[in-house]
């Protein structure tokens, strides 16, 4: 019968187009990440986003750069820099090369690099996001604004660099080491024009360079062979895919094509237990904004008591159950002091407001009696990412339970529309957060001054103003500590936001696999990491239960003993704590 | 098609606009300054109907615009050209699993009425219908691709890794086709010239082949039209899973991002891969149903 023939045909198809399947094998001594985000650009002078702030920390160096702990050690600077007032003048490595450099054509890092480089970033006609890090360079405004060609960082010869600041900052190391501080190739980002950073990246001057990356798919490192610290780079070769799905990610690891990934909210549960967790303290705080202008939150007692009656353990512990960790305070514990040595946690004692439902239920009644209102609308603006709709559904719910008078809306939009109603302060609380990007108090501090723009509430308190002010101007120094540590008092006590929590990130790294994780601009040291076996494959180390056929998404075994690598910067030193240690002893911020 | 697509885009242009904020990443770090620089450079800065224009025009000229967030300062027509193949593969490789699967179930249960494999039939369309295609991507890339370890999980690095998320996609496809094609089918097998066909003594896959299968094939090619249309543009789910960096990702992610002028683009290429759906199946129609052509060439 021929429409059986023809039947058969079609399955024939059918099966040729399923079969001839081989699965790719996996190339020894190659470490595989996967990452959730493509990188926008690989531009250091533009870069926006964390995955590409993370990518340049593996292929640039600046002045300085971050060791396996995360602090700013020596990089391209032969030495450290001599001080004369405002002024530093740094010699750069003799043997700091492009990855391009050969004995035919020498192409060393000079001076003229970090020139370029950083008065790039600083450029409004490159259009970097990050230009205002650098504002306390000499001439910047003037520089930013065009009226001049040249800000205070020269080249006084080719090895030597002369930076000149307006004042001083205690995070001068860390800025020297982020992204908009690394030297860039004139020749290299001419010839590419507006092209530059948004393909791979041969020329570059950190341990790694950027061999091939394919948008939207994945991107691979190959060591730089003219690094000068390259034989302390052991991992020659790191491919990243991106995989945007957290069950995804999960099966990749499950099924040997990945060797770690950063863990995703709605995967928190399933690697819970698992003994390949790796944690680092995120420098983020989490808080609610408070709508100044609101006549009701104009009154301190009603936004005391919104504060007083949140049960944060509650949200952190039962709710969130991703390891953050209940926040009373704007700077979050893992923030250093300008003190070397000290925690900012350690030297700002501030009186803690904690959940207490009675004593908030007194002061929101006074409050609405106060201003002759029975049961006021509180319009809860958030966006409408998954975790910000289960944090306000239980702030919602604590609110109705411990006020009784009130009524509580929440009002979800896609994140573009929540900032803009934040600019337009339509809102009466909000999901806010800010992370740090560098381990500095006034990170913080600074966006609630009177002017700051994030300061979308309008907050407004002139002694806040001055004391971040003048602490800003100041170097390491005891007095800046206590100058900030006071500007934080001033706006707990009036209760400006309403801190939440701090977060964490969490990462499933192979047992096999050593992989230095950062908390702050970035996510992991590729220069650190290394394989544990001799064979230099993750799959040599997989654990045989897991390697068979493990369960939809399951982690490993359970290990109470996971990892924790607490990270402060340069602030406190580092420290390991295993989780069940950390789930017995929470810290109190 | 030229109109439609003009209608489309100015329609696209001023409804991104509508939405607030700024298309810059990292917005929340900014300070108004530099927000204010940056819309300057872009010449984001001028009136709407000012950037719509120089928008028309440089588009005449084959230039799309640049990515302000995304893939910052990449043209939109290579972040197009990046992402369209794996996208076209997928669907082009579902519809056709799709169609063969369809056909093969749909002529099974229509010959086979009322036996076995026609309720087997029913109850994979059914399953097609009401299941959806993400989930039938989880369960493939756990089961296929986890459990069974027989095609890759996840991820886009050679063909193989294209069959799972083929095959995700195609189920609707099946369960939508092979219902249609059977009942068409079963209609078919009881007019009279099939009757006719029988008592010339035509042999069974003659009378199904050259008339059965041809006649039911035109009522299920209006169907296929939507459906493909469906699978190229409905891919989003199917390729996050499968982390498959296709057009479906980046036209979703550009809303978010308001990436204005990549959602733009990737509007213009759904709508003119529409619009040519569209004019290959009647194009089709015209093949497979004599009358059509008969009637265009009295015309």
């Amino acid at each position: 019968m021929k429409i059986f023939r023809v039947l058969g045909i079609l399955s024939l198809c059918f099966s040729i187009l399923l079969t001839g399947c081989q699965k790719n094998k996996s190339e020894s001594g190659v470490l595989r990440i996967s990452e959730t985000a493509d990188p926008q650009s690989l531009d250091s002078a533009k870069v926006a986003d964390a995955v590409s702030i993370n990518v340049l920390r593996n292929i640039g160096e600046g002045l300085y750069t971050l060791n396996e702990k995360g602090e700013p050690v020596l990089g391209m600077a032969a030495e450290e820099p001599k001080k004369e007032g405002l002024t530093y003048t740094f010699k750069i490595r003799d043997n700091a090369y492009w990855s391009d450099h050969t004995a035919q054509s020498p192409k060393p890092v000079t001076a003229h690099d970090f020139v370029y480089g950083i008065n790039r970033s600083v450029d409004s006609k490159v259009g970097g996001s990050y230009a205002e890090l650098s504002k306390m360079v000499k001439g910047w405004e003037a520089f930013r604004k065009g009226t001049s060609n040249e800000m205070g960082v020269k080249a006084l010869d080719d090895k030597t660099l002369q930076i000149t600041l307006d004042y001083e900052v205690p995070y001068l190391k860390e800025w020297l080491a982020w992204p908009t501080s690394m030297p860039q190739r004139k020749d290299i980002v001419e010839k590419a024009g507006a092209n530059y950073g948004s393909a791979a990246l041969e020329v570059c001057n950190g341990p790694y360079k950027v061999s091939e990356w394919k948008r939207d798919s994945g991107l691979t490192y190959v060591a730089n062979e003219n690094y000068y610290d390259k034989e302390n780079v052991k991992i020659k070769k790191v491919e990243v895919s991106i995989v945007k799905d957290g069950n995804s990610q999960a099966n990749l690891y499950n099924t040997n094509k990945v060797d770690a990934f950063k863990l995703m909210p709605d995967q928190l549960a399933t690697f819970k237990d698992s003994k390949d967790v790796q944690t680092i303290e995120d420098p983020v705080s989490i808080f609610l904004e408070v709508n100044h202008s609101s006549q009701l939150y104009k009154n301190m007692n009603a936004r005391k008591a919104i504060s007083l009656a949140i049960n944060r353990e509650e949200l952190t512990k039962n709710v969130r159950k991703d390891g953050s960790q209940p926040l009373t305070t704007l700077v979050p514990s893992n923030i250093s002091a300008a003190q070397p040595g000290k925690g900012f946690r350690e030297v700002a004692k501030v009186t803690e407001s904690k959940f207490d439902a009675v004593e908030a239920k007194k002061l929101w009644d006074q409050a609405t009696k106060e201003l002759g209102m029975e049961k006021p609308v509180l319009n809860f603006l958030i966006s409408d990412k998954a975790d910000h709709k289960m944090d306000a559904n239980f702030i919602a719910e604590q609110l109705k339970k411990n006020l009784v008078n009130i009524d509580v809306k929440i009002t979800p939009v896609p994140n573009k529309v929540r900032l803009s109603n934040l600019d337009k302060r339509s809102f009466d609380i909000a999901w806010a957060g800010w992370g740090a990007d560098y381990n500095d108090v006034s990170t913080f501090t600074d966006q609630f001054v009177s002017s700051a723009p994030n300061n979308h509430g309008k907050w407004s308190s002139a002694k806040y103003d001055q004391l971040v002010s003048k602490a800003n101007k100041m170097g390491n120094s005891a007095q800046r500590d206590a100058l900030l540590a006071e500007a934080e008092g001033i706006l707990l006590a009036d209760q400006a936001i309403i801190p939440l929590y701090t977060k964490q990130k969490k990462f499933i790294v192979r047992p096999s696999v050593h992989l230095p994780l950062t908390s702050f601009g970035g996510d992991y040291l590729l220069k650190f990491a290394y394989f544990k076996n001799a064979e230099g494959s993750g799959k040599a180390s997989m654990p045989k239960d897991q390697a068979k056929t493990p369960e939809p998404n399951k982690a490993p075994e359970s290990n109470k003993a996971a990892e924790h690598v607490k990270q402060p910067g340069r602030g406190p030193e580092q420290s390991k704590v295993r989780e069940s240690e950390k789930a017995n002893n929470t810290e109190k911020p | 098609m030229l109109l439609t697509l003009w209608v489309i885009i100015t329609a696209t242009f001023f409804l991104i606009n509508l939405i607030p904020g700024s298309p810059f990443s990292n917005e929340e770090k900014m300070s108004a300054e530099t927000k204010a620089q940056l819309n300057e450079l872009y010449g984001l800065d001028k009136p709407l109907y000012v950037q719509y224009f120089r928008y028309l025009g440089n588009m005449a000229k084959g230039d799309l615009g640049s990515s302000f967030s995304l893939q910052q300062g990449s043209p939109v027509t290579s972040m197009i050209a990046q992402r369209f193949p794996p996208s076209f593969q997928i669907g082009l490789q579902g519809l056709l699993f799709g169609i063969i699967g369809g056909l093969l179930l749909g002529i099974t249960s229509a010959v086979y009425r009322g036996k076995i494999v026609d309720s087997l039939s029913s109850t994979i369309s059914l399953l097609g219908v009401s299941v959806p295609s993400f989930i039938m991507a989880t369960l493939l890339s756990y089961f296929v691709g986890v459990k069974w370890g027989i095609l890759p999980a996840a991820l886009f690095e050679g063909y193989e890794y294209s069959i799972l998320p083929s095959l995700a996609l195609s189920f609707f496809v099946i369960a939508v086709l092979s219902r249609y094609i059977r009942s068409e089918m079963v209609e078919v097998l009881q007019q009279d010239y099939i009757k006719t066909a029988k008592a010339k003594g035509l042999s069974k896959s003659a009378i199904l082949g050259r008339h059965a299968l041809r006649n039911s094939l035109i009522p299920s090619l209006a169907v296929l039209g939507p459906l493909a249309a469906n699978i190229f543009t409905g891919s989003l789910a199917v390729e996050q899973i499968f982390a498959i960096p296709g057009m479906g990702k980046l036209f979703v992610e550009s809303i978010y991002a308001k990436d204005i002028y990549v959602v733009i683009g990737a509007t213009i290429v759904y709508s003119a891969m529409i619009i040519a759906i569209m004019l290959i199946i009647d194009i089709i129609y015209g093949f497979i149903d004599p009358r059509i052509r008969i009637a265009n060439e009295k015309r």
